[in-house]
């Protein structure tokens, strides 16, 4: 888990990942030149910077994002969770970028999104078409492209989440934020770097009232699983 | 790099100084929230006639250049390299030289 000055949901994924889940869990400054060997990295959400000059412009040219860039270009494992998905987008990892809410307002609340691949390591814990409650807490979650852009995004299935409403419609009343096309989370071509702008993390103990998120991490460590048993130890 | 020495005791300064101003814009096809909500609040205050209002950035830098060109350049690259989301905002820059290039310890 990457901490950046100004990220807030670090602690909330350290929590979910090494006390609920049970699974060794390190702590990287933004100023680290390496991974410490971690084998999935997490962009928490949170306001890095301050949110100067444009969320996640900042924290994109941070030292550790050099070797971010590596291990993804490696094939390793990366998760963006909202201010996160601005930094990997900032950063060149996804494509796209990030505007204000059509209304202008910060969001907090829960929305609903479905799951548009289950082929993912992130999204073998779901079922493709299955619809999740997610908090959204986010003032630029408004995704756009340009339309070519957005089109190849559609053609190489790199849109993995897209918010609807309870019933999984894609409408206009389920998108929060006016996001091109309902884009609430999307992935590279190789489909080993993700991003999201709702709070799975926040969402993963039936105690919070809600344990939607938690499949996207139990997924990744099943994930893990399966390749470590018919590959030997490939990361 | 191993350009031109510009140390002191070199007779001539090999490097000049411009001052550039950079103004970040949405792009005209991407909705502009905030210079909307600015617009609907001006017409709160009672400026009927204000037709439109977009909100952006501007940046002002000092830089040191061989020339003209080279300020040019290397502005444009900072634009679109951190300043502006080419996605979403469109710059303008002009560059101005600053004289006289004065040796100060310390510059910005």
């Amino acid at each position: 888990v990457v901490v950046f000055p100004g990220s807030n949901c670090d602690h909330d994924v350290v929590w979910l990942l090494g006390e609920v889940l049970n699974q060794p869990v390190e702590e990287l400054w933004h100023q680290e030149p390496d991974l410490r060997g971690c084998e999935l990295i997490v962009l928490p959400g949170g306001f890095s910077y301050g949110d100067y000059l444009r969320a996640g412009a900042m924290a994109a040219l941070s030292p550790i994002m050099t070797a971010v860039r590596a291990h993804a270009d490696a094939g390793g494992l990366v998760l963006g969770i909202c201010n996160g998905f601005q930094i990997l987008l900032e950063a060149g990892l996804l494509p796209g970028a990030m505007r204000r809410n059509a209304h202008l307002r910060f969001l907090g609340r829960d929305v609903h999104v479905r799951v548009e691949r289950d082929d993912l390591p992130f999204t073998r814990g779901y079922q493709r078409g299955q619809v999740l409650r997610l908090p959204v807490a986010s003032g630029e979650g408004n995704y756009v492209d340009f339309e070519p852009a957005l089109d190849r995004l559609e053609a190489n299935r790199q849109v993995v989440f897209r918010y609807c409403t309870a019933d999984g419609l894609v409408t206009e009343d389920g998108n929060p934020n006016g996001s091109a096309r309902a884009i609430a989370g999307i992935c590279n071509t190789d489909g080993n770097v993700c991003a999201l702008m709702p709070h799975p993390e926040r969402a993963a103990e039936e105690i919070l009232g809600n344990a939607d998120g938690r499949a996207l991490f139990a997924g990744l460590l099943a994930a893990r699983r399966e390749v470590a048993a018919s590959s030997g130890s490939r990361r | 790099m191993s350009t031109v020495h510009d140390n002191e005791g070199s007779p001539l300064p090999s490097k000049r100084r411009f001052a550039v101003h950079v103004e970040v814009f949405p792009r005209r096809e991407i909705l502009d929230p905030q210079g909307k909500a600015i617009g609907d609040a001006l017409q709160r205050l009672g400026y009927g006639s204000v037709r439109e209002v977009r909100a952006g950035k501007s940046f002002t830098l000092l830089l040191d250049a061989a020339n003209d060109e080279a300020a040019n350049q290397s502005a444009r690259e900072i634009c679109e390299r951190l300043l502006a989301n080419p996605i979403v905002e469109d710059f303008s820059f002009t560059v101005r030289e600053r004289l006289p290039v004065e040796e100060q310890g310390g510059a910005a």
